[in-house]
């Protein structure tokens, strides 16, 4: 599947430059080039959108009053930032670009906002890496492959990470800090004393005594306390990601 | 009888509070969280109350008050997790409040009172004398714990570990050590003689011991503050260098304007157009080195990065700028973010350079994501998993000639934010992420 690209841009300089470095990108095909927010409205209506490509300095409508108009009608729309003026970036950055880019467009840094992009568009197409990650513990840093982990508890005062092959680390951290740690490899905080990655999350039920819930894991047969007032937030950040909880 | 015994408990409650009040002023004056040790101060003040009524009874001597307090310095480092150098200054801050409120205001107050109109102390007397102090101490704390009054901010008492800057700070901590401790000597022997006084002269001695107090802490409070906005100074004169090269380059970008156009033109003119094309391209290159880096709020920060990319240059390596956020809600100081980042870009290089890895790229990410301020650093690597084991000790360095003193400080800076620095390794690449909180 290629991902739907508009150029919006009022300067023909830079949409020349813009498609020659495009024609090196075989998942993104070039839809159309229309020159003010108009005709971008316009075509959006028409049609299907997956990436805005945006100037910021345009006749008529900026494209950051475009973006902040686009954002809510198409919110599965990404939006790339493209601007001679730096400055411009402030303002940019409240209307959440995928990436914001300065002319002229620098080909690798164009490279790693497409990519981010295809990311975003197909998560499945893009391979995982491998990610391992160094923890603090009390005989220095371990290396620690992400998807190993299988949940991470605290129990008294020693917070353990539990991994496959019944393996586990002591990290000489606090919950706190490793909740931020792990959040951006979509960790969830489900209990006081618990961290779950949620890929591992099989299936969350209410537990009748406690009048809370619990969490049954993929890989492990412990179950995971879930606080009553977190099942909500976590069946939400569920549903964002396509998985309804009843 | 029965009033003895009560005035054995309340004696020891008494003395407990009065520890647990200095205490409590002692921490709070060094910026120590009260909310954090507040439980366990109970605890200690008790059993040190429980102990100095016990040792009173035993040995009857002044000093006893001065052992307290030095007894409780390992306490405080040891149960409590204090840090040395606050500690000391805590102690010493309580022990004068203990001195010169407790022992030489309120309870000499109570005995000139006392003396002047001729009434001999009996138990109920003695007893209303403790629960007044008791009472006063109690409400004392109650302000300090609200307030968490500040003297000594502990921004001074840490600073970088920085090797020159490190021994201005210590001959000043060393110095107010001892401006403390002769107060307390002052404090201490006006105490021991006090019975000896004509009753004039210990009002005298009140009034003027606590306004004496008061000055000296506040004359060398300001010491402190003067001494912080110092180094803060000499610090930024030395971005001034790397500010004016930044800006050097970027008026000389614009006024090259005209050089440049005179050049295409001369090229175009001529019909040499792959020239032309390769001359836009390298002024291009330049351009977009600066681009990347102007939409920065603080150009110090700005000005950091462009250094590094020059020198990384230099060296054959290419940094690759990612700006996803400008860092103007960036809760740590220009000097501390630039310390952070210069620091975990110099070790990028440095490692690529040591393991030769050829047309090497460095990627920098600079953005913000739920109220977390985000850096993070790539380089590719070699390095082995175990390797990875003690990077955040100090002393220890990967590098033939380093010191290794790079990670642990910036570790100590990005803590002091509650912040976060942990690397990830993946397909022959480490990251070195740093995530803090935006207060």
């Amino acid at each position: 599947m290629k991902i739907n690209a508009l150029i919006v841009d009022d300067d023909q300089g830079s949409i020349d430059v813009l498609t020659r470095h495009l024609t090196s990108f075989p998942f993104i095909r070039v839809m159309d080039i229309v020159h003010s927010g108009k005709d971008a409205i316009a075509f959006l209506q028409e049609n299907e959108v997956d990436l805005l490509l945006l100037d910021i300095e345009m006749e008529g409508m900026t494209g950051i009053e475009l973006a902040n108009h686009v954002q809510p009608l198409y919110p599965s729309t990404s939006i790339v930032f493209i601007t001679g003026h730096a400055g411009f970036a402030l303002e940019g950055y409240e209307s959440h670009p995928v990436d914001f880019l300065t002319k002229p467009i620098d080909f690798q840094r164009l490279e790693i906002a497409l990519n981010r992009v295809k990311k975003i568009k197909q998560p499945s197409m893009s391979s995982e890496k491998e990610q391992k990650i160094g923890m603090k513990t009390t005989s220095g840093i371990q290396i620690i492959s992400i998807n190993d982990i299988l949940y991470i508890e605290k129990k008294g005062r020693v917070i353990s990470i539990l991994c496959r092959n019944n393996h586990s680390v002591i990290s000489s951290d606090t919950m706190k800090n490793l909740e931020v740690i792990f959040a951006p490899f979509e960790f969830y905080r489900s209990h006081q004393s618990f961290l779950v990655p949620i890929r591992q999350i099989k299936s969350i039920y209410p537990d009748p005594f406690s009048r809370s819930y619990s969490i049954d894991l993929i890989d492990s047969d412990s179950k995971i306390p879930l606080s009553r007032n977190r099942h909500s937030e976590l069946k939400g950040l569920l549903e964002k990601k396509g998985i309804p909880i009843y | 009888m029965d009033w003895n015994l009560a005035l054995h408990v309340i004696s020891i409650l008494s003395s407990a509070i009065a520890i647990y009040t200095s205490l409590l002023i002692g921490f709070s004056l060094v910026e120590i969280t009260l909310a954090k040790i507040g439980k366990s101060t109970m605890y200690v003040s008790l059993s040190f109350g429980l102990l100095y009524y016990a040792a009173q009874l035993l040995l009857d001597t002044n000093l006893l008050l001065i052992a307290l307090y030095a007894a409780l310095i390992p306490v405080v480092v040891f149960i409590l997790k204090v840090p040395f150098s606050q500690t000391i200054l805590a102690i010493l801050l309580a022990l004068i409040y203990d001195l010169a409120i407790i022992k030489l205001f309120a309870h000499n107050l109570f005995d000139i009172a006392l003396l002047s109109s001729d009434v001999s102390s009996d138990p109920v007397i003695q007893l209303a004398l403790t629960l007044f102090v008791m009472m006063s101490n109690i409400f004392i704390s109650l302000v300090v714990y609200r307030q968490s009054p500040v003297l000594f901010p502990k921004r001074w008492l840490f600073p970088l570990k920085d090797g020159a800057q490190s021994n201005v700070y210590k001959f000043h901590l060393i110095f107010i050590v001892l401006i403390l401790l002769s107060v307390i000597l002052f404090l201490y022997y006006t105490y021991t003689e006090l019975a000896f006084f004509t009753i004039n002269y210990r009002i005298f001695v009140m009034f003027w011991t606590i306004l004496t107090c008061f000055l000296l802490l506040f004359f060398s409070r300001n010491i402190v503050v003067h001494n912080i906005e110092r180094i803060q100074f000499t610090l930024d004169k030395e971005y001034q260098k790397d500010l004016l090269s930044f800006y050097t380059i970027i008026r000389s970008q614009r006024h090259d304007f005209n050089i440049h156009l005179n050049s295409i033109y001369g090229l175009i003119s001529n019909h040499k157009y792959e020239e032309s094309r390769n001359y836009i391209e390298s002024v291009v290159d330049e351009v977009r080195q600066i681009n990347a880096l102007l939409p920065l709020h603080h150009p110090a920060i700005g000005a950091m990065l462009s250094t590094v990319n020059i020198i990384a240059m230099q060296k054959g390596i290419t940094l690759n700028f990612h700006l996803q956020d400008d860092l103007k809600d960036m809760p740590c100081t220009i000097y501390e973010a630039n310390k952070i980042l210069g620091n975990l870009i110099n070790n990028a290089i440095e490692e690529v350079e040591q393991r030769k890895i050829e047309n090497s790229v460095i990627t920098i990410e600079i953005s913000k994501e739920h109220d977390y301020i985000i850096f993070a650093i790539t380089n590719e690597t070699t390095m082995a998993e175990q390797q990875l084991q003690h990077m955040f000790d100090i002393g220890y360095s990967t590098k033939s000639v380093h010191e290794g003193i790079g990670l642990p400080t910036i570790a100590d800076i990005i803590a002091q934010y509650g912040g976060v620095l942990f690397p990830v390794l993946s397909d022959g690449e480490i990251t070195m992420n740093v995530r803090i909180p935006i207060t």
